[in-house]
């Protein structure tokens, strides 16, 4: 089988209950997955891009056999996710948190040996894949401390370390660098990428769109529990179009920015994204239908709603910008 | 006079807060109802079982009461009181440790030993509230309260009793913040109170050490006054002395607990524990 | 079988199971042992609340008879199943809690782990701790009565305290169960210790009870066992036939395990469907 995994129309919906007073609560429908399709090639490393309660740990939790679906179906390395859950247990690692899920009063090591027998490995080769995976995430050396003592990035790496345990083919990583210092998320990177050396499946979930640039052979954009688009990160910013962004960096952007520049001819969309809120500084996105016919209309503009121009650009497209090509809203609206 | 609208303001925050939290776990509500009844009768139950029908009559020769089914369901109130306020303090802040919330307590303005505190207040409401509808019931059906006067004595007596024990807790939270895993301390200093209290028993059935030694516990003197009250109809003096040894306590242990919580802190500061959980 | 990327597996069910049993057990003691204050606090407690629960009971008989040999056979014989129902409602329902709030229930449940084996992470320390603390409260008993506790039938009686564990551990797998599904506890095992140790004669025998209590004393596992315990210990007259208690108590100890096991897989279920495996 080509693709090792394979999720066809996945919906789950969750019942929440809203407290209004200390003794009053009112039932609320969530729609966390809208009928989720893709499907994930032997070897790559595919990411769901979106931004927080798109659905994405959702997604990675019904592949993973700990939610099941309420409609739709999904296969992992060729097993079904319901009939199948132990065999694609079997062959899956898991990483849901940075720096949950340990026992804090067992080293590292101990950790690893618990779940090695947990997933039923013989002793001498659980210590042999132990000490492998230990050197791999460069925790050999802190490997007999208590994990009570462990900083964030060690738990990080440790989380990742059992996720290798039993040498899957396919591995799951749920945000895996949020939380961690830049060295750390290098450090984890690195790792995936390795993983994918090794012919590893990956499917990891992002809002970090330079991650999952960096990363991902395929993206897939997930939003309010639906998949907006899938395709390689290139493909997708093509949609948007090469030469139809505009990056200006200004002084004074009211909030009412976009409305002001909206006259602006051939102009599709426009974001901003301030840096300093006291000198309102930062950028203003603009995406052009078919290219920028004239900056100096934009210019124009732009003085003429107050703001300072310190610099302007004709940039590539980002993931971001797909994003709100294709959502209306930035990843981290929803 | 802002200072204190400050604080009433943290500690109206952190009332709310654990009232909204206990409410939403009834089974306290329910074990705070049904335990003192359950414990006495499993008491009585096995003193029926293994004595017969002279049960009653040796029970009454030996503690000078006559309902012991009163006599269990006082002490088993009492002990569930003391086991609230000695490891609510302690166990609040080892669930903060664990959610992870612990730390933000200190970004707080207000001093975290008067936030600790605070915890035991909703707790102590719905204790209070609930114990007292359960065990009026019984003390007005065994016709032990002459007047509401006597009832109200008693609660102050029993208000009194508890400040000492507020002392105790603190210390224990100065471990937990310290030493974190507050099981074991608290499990101990619960079992060694309880044991000198004299819920279930006349302290007189100890070697005369024993009976000395329990007197420097608050809870040793709550139960003898609410007996004589309570149980064998006597007046308690405001001079009797286990009334002013409850009152010399009340001062004692909580200066004791706040010296003793606060040097705590500071070394667990000055170590880094207060992050480690 | 070979799976992923090479690692090679057991392939036979009880091995497997074996194993997982080992590797929780020694998780179970390493962490308790982490925890010294424990196994000091553990020392010094038991001793104490057995005098704070023997007191009262000593109190409805006459000074003359607190010395007597079948009050210390009772006392000691109750405490010894009082642990046994701890090790059933706090060692091994409670267990899951932990679980749940050190975040680790969902990383053990991606396991193909025996799901009963994960609930009783802790049964092996339950078992030493059941050893230690029976020994414990024998010579403490002794010192205390100055009488010796003797045992009429040594072998039936540590085969009723076999089944008696394996009651517990099945009980227990129901009691996690409802845990896992309710998620805080708040002071339920403290209910249904009280309720359990009243009502299934942990310390007596259910014949004092009052009628419609007895009904529901005939209705727990634990009423068996104890009556099993004091006839083989003590000599006492059980409730039932002795062949037929024997075969009850085997009975149960089968349908309360394969009940808590069927009682895990259903609420595993049931939580994967409704997103709460993970909240604690």
């Amino acid at each position: 089988m080509e693709e090792a995994i394979v999720a066809e129309g996945l919906v789950k919906v969750f019942y929440t209950k809203e407290r209004k007073s200390l003794f009053r609560s009112v039932k609320r429908r969530v729609e966390a997955l809208r009928g989720v399709s893709f499907s994930v090639r032997r070897g790559e490393i595919f990411g769901l891009l979106g931004p927080n309660g798109a659905g994405k740990t959702t997604t990675i939790k019904i592949l993973s056999t700990l939610l099941l679906p309420d409609a739709g179906e999904a296969w992992v390395n060729g097993f079904h996710v319901v009939k199948e859950a132990s065999r694609v247990r079997e062959c899956i690692g898991v990483s849901l948190y940075s720096d949950r899920g340990f026992y804090w009063k067992l080293t590292g090591r101990e950790n690893l040996r618990y779940f090695a027998y947990l997933y039923q490995m013989p002793r001498r080769e659980a210590e042999k894949r132990i000490n492998e995976v230990l050197k791999l995430v460069g925790l050999e050396n802190d490997a007999d401390r208590l994990v009570e003592e462990y900083s964030t990035g060690m738990k990080s790496k440790l989380n990742f370390a059992r996720a290798l345990l039993h040498d899957p083919p396919i591995l799951f990583l749920d945000e895996p660098t949020i939380g961690l210092d830049p060295a750390s998320a290098r450090r984890v990177r690195e790792l995936i990428l390795e993983m994918k050396r090794q012919g590893k499946t990956v499917l990891l979930t992002t809002h970090n769109m330079f991650e999952a640039e960096l990363l991902c052979d395929r993206v897939a954009i997930i939003n309010r529990g639906r998949i907006v688009a899938i395709n390689t990160p290139s493909e997708l910013k093509r949609r948007v179009g090469r030469n139809n962004v505009v990056e200006v960096e200004a002084l004074n952007i009211p909030p009412s920015a976009a409305e002001a520049l909206s006259s602006v001819r051939g102009l599709r969309r426009i974001y901003t994204r301030i840096r300093d809120p006291a000198s309102s500084m930062g950028e203003l996105r603009l995406i052009f239908e078919d290219g920028v016919d004239d900056l100096g209309d934009v210019l124009s503009a732009i003085s003429r709603a107050g703001m300072k121009v310190l610099s302007v650009k004709i940039v590539e497209p980002t993931l971001e910008d797909v994003f709100i090509e294709l959502t209306g809203e930035k990843l981290g609206e929803s | 006079m802002e200072r204190v609208r400050r604080l009433a303001r943290a500690a109206l925050g952190v009332y709310v807060k654990e009232m909204k939290i206990w409410l939403r776990y009834p089974t306290w509500i329910f074990a705070f109802i049904a335990l003192p009844y359950m414990l006495s009768g499993l008491f009585n139950g096995i003193g029926y079982s293994i004595a017969g029908p002279r049960a009653v009559e040796n029970f009454a020769r030996n503690t000078g009461v006559s309902n012991p089914f009163l006599f269990y369901t006082l002490g088993t109130a009492l002990l569930l009181a003391t086991e609230v306020l000695l490891q609510d303090v302690a166990y609040s802040i080892r669930s903060e440790q664990l959610l992870g919330t612990f730390e933000l307590h200190y970004l707080a303005p207000a001093p975290t030993w008067l936030i600790w505190i605070l915890y035991l207040f909703p707790h102590s409401t719905i204790m209070v509230v609930v114990l007292l509808a359960t065990t009026l019931p019984v003390l007005a059906f065994s016709g032990v309260l002459s007047s509401p006067i006597d009832f109200l004595y008693a609660c102050s007596v029993l208000a009194l009793g508890m400040l000492p024990l507020l002392g105790i807790a603190l210390a224990l939270a100065a471990l937990v913040v310290r030493y974190k895993e507050p099981g074991a301390v608290v499990s101990l200093v619960q079992s060694v109170v309880i044991l000198l209290s004299g819920y279930f028993y006349p302290l007189t059935v100890f070697p005369a050490w024993v009976s000395a030694l329990s007197q420097v516990l608050p809870t040793t003197h709550v139960i003898s006054i609410l007996r004589s009250l309570l149980l064998a109809g006597e007046g308690v003096s405001p001079l009797d002395r286990r009334l002013l040894t409850l009152l010399a306590l009340a001062v004692a242990y909580p200066v004791i607990g706040l010296y003793s919580y606060r040097r705590w802190e500071s070394e667990a500061r000055r170590r880094g524990e207060l992050s480690k959980y | 079988m070979r799976l992923g990327g090479g690692a090679s597996f057991l392939s036979t069910s009880l091995l497997k199971v074996l194993r997982e049993l080992c590797a929780a057990a020694y998780v179970g003691v390493r962490i308790y042992l982490r925890y010294p204050m424990w196994i000091l606090s553990d020392l010094i407690t038991s001793p104490l609340w057995a005098v704070v629960i023997l007191l009262p009971i000593l109190l409805f008989l006459p000074p003359e008879a607190w010395g007597s040999g079948v009050v210390a056979q009772n006392f000691f014989w109750g405490m010894v199943l009082w642990y046994v129902v701890s090790t059933s409602l706090m060692g091994i329902g409670s267990a899951v809690r932990s679980e749940q709030q050190m975040g680790t229930l969902e990383q053990l449940l991606l396991t193909n782990a025996n799901r009963a084996v994960l609930f009783t992470r802790r049964l092996t320390f339950e078992l030493f701790s059941l050893t230690l603390n029976t020994a414990y409260m024998y010579v403490f008993v002794q010192l205390l009565f100055g009488k010796p506790i003797t045992v009429e039938n040594p072998l039936p009686v540590l085969l009723v305290l076999a089944a008696a564990m394996a009651i517990a551990v099945g009980f227990g797998l129901i009691y996690g169960t409802l845990i896992l599904w309710i998620k805080n506890p708040g002071a339920l095992s403290n209910i249904l210790q009280f309720v359990i140790m009243g009502l299934s004669g942990i310390f007596y025998s259910i014949r004092g009870l009052p009628a419609p209590l007895q009904y529901i004393s005939y209705a727990l596992p634990f009423t068996y066992v104890a009556d099993l315990l004091r006839h083989e210990a003590m000599g006492t007259p059980t409730l039932l036939p002795l062949h037929l208690e024997y075969l009850l108590v085997a009975a149960l100890a089968v349908a309360l395990n394969a009940a808590g096991y069927l009682a895990i897989l259903h609420v595993e279920k049931r939580l994967k469907r409704t997103g709460k495996l993970g909240v604690y």
